[in-house]
């Protein structure tokens, strides 16, 4: 079983009359010792196989490829199945509406069964995942995973029935999702991703498949504790401003709150393996006078009803003005980290509509808080969308050519984040 | 169970589960009269920041105040006027040497507990009444004051009417605002309610979903007007109804009787 602690970093310190409390709480998930083999696993790979999928031919072969070595990666035992998504969902393995379980024979004949996938038909998403729920359906105890590759837009169904789509599946299982080429929409997969608690990342190039999708199964093989959920308890009166993971990228919780008795609401983070994420917490309080010291929240992980650990988020009136204007350098850090996510994400969509000024400043300030931060991989792909002048203060360039590869990778991956003190 | 210094009973040691209060350290004692644990707990509600009670400046939990027991609906009572005891100033400083306020008079909860003695004034009806009670609103307000009327009752059923007058009614207070205030009975299936609602417990059965209208007058004067109530509506001691869909103006004290036992009395504070 894994063991999980949360560690919370914050200035308890507030000025007389102050409300609000900021906090990062830390959460790390350790194995005591090797990986449990008793928690079943449950994983579908849904590859598109539309037709542009054959534009060019290297793409599906790509994904042939990619498939196989995912394949390769499940353990013995896992419940798993191969489906191709078009218009509607297809079983590429098992041949019948069901999961197969993984050994020598099952994996040989699912990769025999992966060659002949063949690029025919539109893309609906939505439909996809309501194939995965009903292959996932009966295993309540299983930790349920969906690796999910596209190469274009949803085109063959509304938003609507994406939208239902996905709140039918919520919470059922997690989705990571791949973009592979540059003819999908960053927003549509990322609302895809969120929804489904997990990750989307774009692959410009298709002989990257097969590496990302192994990487993806063994992480999935790594999840030990399947709907891990954040409980919050904040005291009467308070107000919950937001709850956002920060690390290991930005995804705001706060909408996804699931109340669970009076002053207590769930937050689901989906399954965990040995890993560490970050969270950021505002809560408003009724301010107290000077000496007064009260919880402003609890923050509990909980799994299967069980809490795994929690951490404490005090606050604290001071008169101090020494201690009260003291800046967290983490919560200092994870407000930066959001901004720079947003800042890169208003500044491509001012670049899309041709408002050069906003996209100037914007990106500008994402130069500027990715080196503040020393997040470097971010600042390397700011880097191919703008010419930098001065990092330190933000001033920029736009860079009249940029290939949509970068500006969809920048994109994609504005939400990835650092921890403090990975100055680059 | 541990209390907190506020006198919630917690089922966490470390800090209060209720308001977060630090169980111990910066406070030196618990209160004297802990709060009883059999009593329901309050509905909390996290979302909305609740406002400061003007008084104690504990957030507000419902319509009292838990801490000093303060109508913030009528603006009046408070543990000031009633004890005599300098008003805290901050959540929770004070508390540790005051007693635990009675608790609240609040209608909702009133039923389940043990009918009280009926002519044993609470504090708030006190001093609502009471006309040397601080009132937080600077100008003229008005108030609707519903009781169970014996004399009335007495004067419209007849002996062998099924309707038993209630041996328990609360008062209950309204302060008016608005442009109208509606009286009448919620109703199940349209989800309307009406702002003086007299669903009960107890029910009066000749009450009309819609029975009566209060309009406010630009002098801050009020009118009734019956819309068409099934059983009518009488005003102080007239022994026939107010004509249908006409207004009357209303003064200070007025009694406007409804259904088989139900007086409103109308009073105008300053």
């Amino acid at each position: 079983m894994s063991e999980f602690t949360v560690d919370v970093y914050q200035n308890e310190y507030l000025t007389d009359g102050a409300r609000e409390v900021n906090a990062i709480a830390t959460v790390v998930s350790t194995h005591g010792g090797a990986v449990p083999a008793t928690a079943r696993r449950a994983e579908v790979i849904v590859v598109d196989t539309s037709g542009s999928m054959g534009y060019p031919e290297s793409k599906i072969s790509a994904a042939r490829k990619a498939v196989a070595a995912a394949i390769d990666s499940l353990y013995d035992g896992v419940e798993f199945a191969v489906v191709a998504g078009s218009h509607t969902a297809e079983m590429v393995y098992p041949p019948y509406s069901d999961l197969a379980t993984a050994s020598e024979h099952t994996r040989r004949a699912a990769k025999q069964a992966v060659k002949g996938l063949k690029p025919d038909g539109g893309t609906a998403i939505g439909s996809w995942l309501r194939k995965a729920k009903h292959l996932f359906a009966g295993r309540d105890d299983a930790i349920k995973h969906v690796i999910l590759l596209t190469d274009g837009n949803n085109q063959h169904e509304t938003e609507m029935q994406l939208d239902a789509a996905l709140t039918a599946c919520k919470g059922t299982f997690t989705c990571d999702c791949r973009g592979v080429g540059t003819d999908w929409k960053v927003a549509e997969l990322r609302k895809v991703a969120a929804a489904m608690l997990g990750s989307v990342d774009i692959i410009p190039n298709p002989a990257q498949l097969e590496a990302d999708f192994r990487a993806m199964a063994e992480s999935s093989m790594g999840k030990s504790v399947g709907a891990v959920t954040l409980r919050l308890w904040t005291p009467q009166g308070a107000a919950v401003r937001f709850v956002k993971q920060v690390m290991p990228d930005v995804a705001d919780l706060t909408g996804r709150r699931t109340d669970v008795g009076p002053q207590r609401g769930d937050y689901p983070l989906g399954a965990w393996g040995e890993e560490s994420r970050d969270y950021h917490v505002c809560v408003d309080v009724q301010p107290g006078t000077v000496g007064d010291e009260m919880l402003a929240a609890r923050v509990s992980l909980v799994a299967a009803d069980q809490v795994l650990a929690q951490g404490l988020i005090r606050a604290v009136w001071t008169d101090d003005e020494a201690l009260s204007t003291r800046i967290n350098p983490q919560v200092a850090h994870y407000t930066g980290q959001a901004e720079l996510a947003q800042a890169i994400q208003e500044g491509l969509e001012a670049r899309r509509i041709g408002d050069e000024d906003t996209a100037t400043a914007r990106l500008g300030r994402a130069v500027q808080l990715a080196a503040q931060s020393g997040n470097t991989a971010v600042a390397e792909l700011l880097g191919k969308v703008v010419d930098i002048d001065d990092p330190a203060t933000g001033t920029v360039r736009l860079k009249s050519r940029v290939s949509d590869a970068d500006e969809m990778a920048l994109d994609t991956r504005s939400s990835k984040t650092v921890r403090v003190g990975k100055k680059g | 169970m541990p209390v907190c210094p506020a006198g919630h009973s917690s089922a966490t040691a470390d800090y209060c589960d209720t308001c977060g209060a630090l169980m111990s350290g910066s406070y030196a004692a618990a209160p004297s009269a802990p709060a009883d644990p059999a009593l329901p707990p309050q509905p909390a509600e996290p979302a909305a920041p609740a406002e400061p009670c003007p008084v104690c400046a504990v957030p507000r939990a419902g319509r009292f105040c838990e801490e000093c027991g303060h109508d913030f609906d009528l603006g009046t009572g408070g543990a000031a006027p009633l004890t005599g005891l300098p008003a805290a100033t901050s959540f929770g400083a004070s508390a540790p040497e005051r007693p635990q306020p009675p608790e609240s008079p609040d209608p909702a909860s009133m039923p389940a507990n043990p009918p009280s003695d009926a002519q044993t004034p609470d504090p708030q009806t006190a001093d609502a009444e009471d006309p040397a009670a601080e009132t937080f609103a600077a100008e003229t307000a008005w108030v609707a004051t519903v009781t169970a009327d014996r004399d009335y009752y007495e004067a419209v059923t007849s002996v062998d009417d099924l309707i038993i007058f209630p041996p328990y009614c609360p008062e209950r207070h309204y302060p008016l605002d608005g442009t109208e205030v509606r009286i009448g009975r919620r109703s199940a299936t349209t989800g309307e309610r009406p702002e003086v609602d007299l669903s009960g417990p107890p029910h009066d059965p000749g009450i009309s979903h819609l029975h009566a209208v209060l309009i406010a007058e630009p002098d801050g004067t009020w009118q009734l007007v019956d819309p068409g109530s099934t059983n009518g509506t009488m005003l102080n001691d007239e022994a026939d109804p107010i004509p249908v869909n006409v207004a009357v103006p209303l003064k200070d004290g007025d009694r406007i009787h409804v259904g088989a036992w139900t007086t409103i009395t109308v009073r105008r504070q300053q």
